[in-house]
């Protein structure tokens, strides 16, 4: 090792082959450790690390789907809800203006008829009233001649 | 170049020479060096991010855990798609290989600092690991099949035997390419960068040319380091893909 000593290198240390035997102890020594590092700290670590994110994501987007698929479900119902609504809505107002408009026609029926039976009863009246009167005229002026006749004598 | 003049004298080199920290004299096998410093801040760098940084495991995380995940996500797919689902029986030697690199390559860019990927000696022992893994895997899983990777079924027949002398001398050059690629980026950076500021040391004034060089080559460099980490943990994948499906 007297080249090492003289901290002056001929050439390439790189190829002083005396000291091939201390690189390759410390080498062996430094990737056995580097390696049971790797091997029994790291690996074991990072692989738990990593499928428990993994984990995580994949139940995160089932959940996710899962609840996309409730969503699907709720907007169906509602939707088949509202189209049932809608026609239960048709099906009442239909109802209500065919009621009315019966209603309607039974009370003007219902009218014409009172009405056709107060002329009826009306047109009795005037006609009992015409004889009435006729028979009442006749007896006032039977009663009143003799009356004017007195007037026109005095 | 040392010898050229003793007033102009860069030394590109001797940031990658080893030296003992703790004691004098000789280096012997088990001897601390700055090498073996700076192993040791890379592990406790990968310890601070991959341990502490995400000990807490936020579903939502934080910056640090962020950081420590994305890496882990990126070398984890890297070996799924290279290798398929087989593949990643592997995959905790592949990430500490990607890690140590990584942190080698990027601790290398601090001043002062020592990178130990630019030595042969390291990135050699690191191929030749993969080399003879993968080679002896590939004969546990396939068995002779194995050998099926040199005799390419879907060339002419006649092109064969020279597709297998081909196959067989780019299968060995292997760890010699997988290693040499991993040190020599390191070590080129760093050397410019050394040149650079050696050229700065005295040129007075004129030092803005060479400091502004050193900024685009530092640039250049961070860009480097994590590709060559890169390249050296896809190509292991690649190799690796070989010995599960030798049949293609």
């Amino acid at each position: 090792m007297a080249n090492s000593s003289e901290k002056s290198s001929i050439g390439m240390p790189q190829l002083d082959f005396s000291n091939f035997d201390n690189q390759t102890f410390w080498l062996f020594l430094f990737l056995i450790l580097v390696f049971l590092v790797i091997r029994l700290l790291v690996m074991p670590r990072m692989e738990e690390t990593l499928t428990n994110r993994r984990k995580i994501i994949e139940e995160d987007i089932q959940e996710a789907e899962e609840l996309k698929e409730k969503a699907l479900e709720v907007e169906k119902t509602l939707n088949f809800e509202l189209e049932n609504a809608r026609v239960k809505a048709n099906d009442i107002l239909r109802n209500c203006k065919d009621e009315i408009k019966r209603n309607t026609q039974d009370a003007i029926a219902d009218i014409d008829l009172k009405i056709a039976e107060l002329i009826k009863v009306s047109e009795k009246n005037i006609v009992s009233l015409k004889a009435d009167s006729k028979k009442e005229v006749s007896k006032l002026s039977k009663k009143l001649a003799p009356e004017i006749v007195k007037l026109l004598i005095s | 170049m040392a010898s050229e003049s003793s007033a102009f004298e860069i030394k590109p080199m001797d940031q990658f020479i080893i030296t003992p920290l703790f004691s004098e004299g000789d280096l012997e096998w088990y001897t601390f060096t700055n090498q073996s410093l700076w192993m040791l801040i890379a592990l406790l760098g990968i310890v601070l991010l991959f341990v502490f940084g995400i000990r807490k495991g936020d579903v939502v995380p934080g910056r640090i855990q962020s950081i420590a995940e994305v890496i882990y996500v990126f070398v984890h797919k890297m070996v799924v798609d290279i290798t398929g689902e087989e593949g990643l029986k592997y995959f905790p030697y592949i990430f500490t290989l990607f890690l140590l690199i990584l942190f080698g390559n990027v601790l290398g860019l601090l001043p002062y600092s020592f990178t130990f990927t630019s030595h042969i000696a390291v990135t050699g022992i690191l191929a030749l690991l993969v080399f003879i893994s993968v080679t002896i895997l590939g004969f546990v899983k396939n068995g002779f099949k194995f050998l099926g990777l040199f005799w390419i079924s879907s060339a002419p027949l006649a092109l064969r035997p020279v597709l297998l002398i081909i196959e067989v001398i780019s299968y060995f050059v292997r760890p010699i390419s997988h290693s040499i690629r991993l040190a020599g980026n390191m070590m080129a950076g760093h050397a410019v960068i050394k040149v650079f500021a050696g050229f700065a040391g005295i040129m007075g004034l004129g030092a803005i040319a060479p400091i502004l060089a050193i900024v685009a080559v530092y640039g250049l460099e961070m860009l480097v380091v994590v590709i060559q980490a890169y390249v050296f943990t896809i190509l292991t994948c690649v190799y690796l893909n070989d010995a599960l499906h030798p049949g293609h």
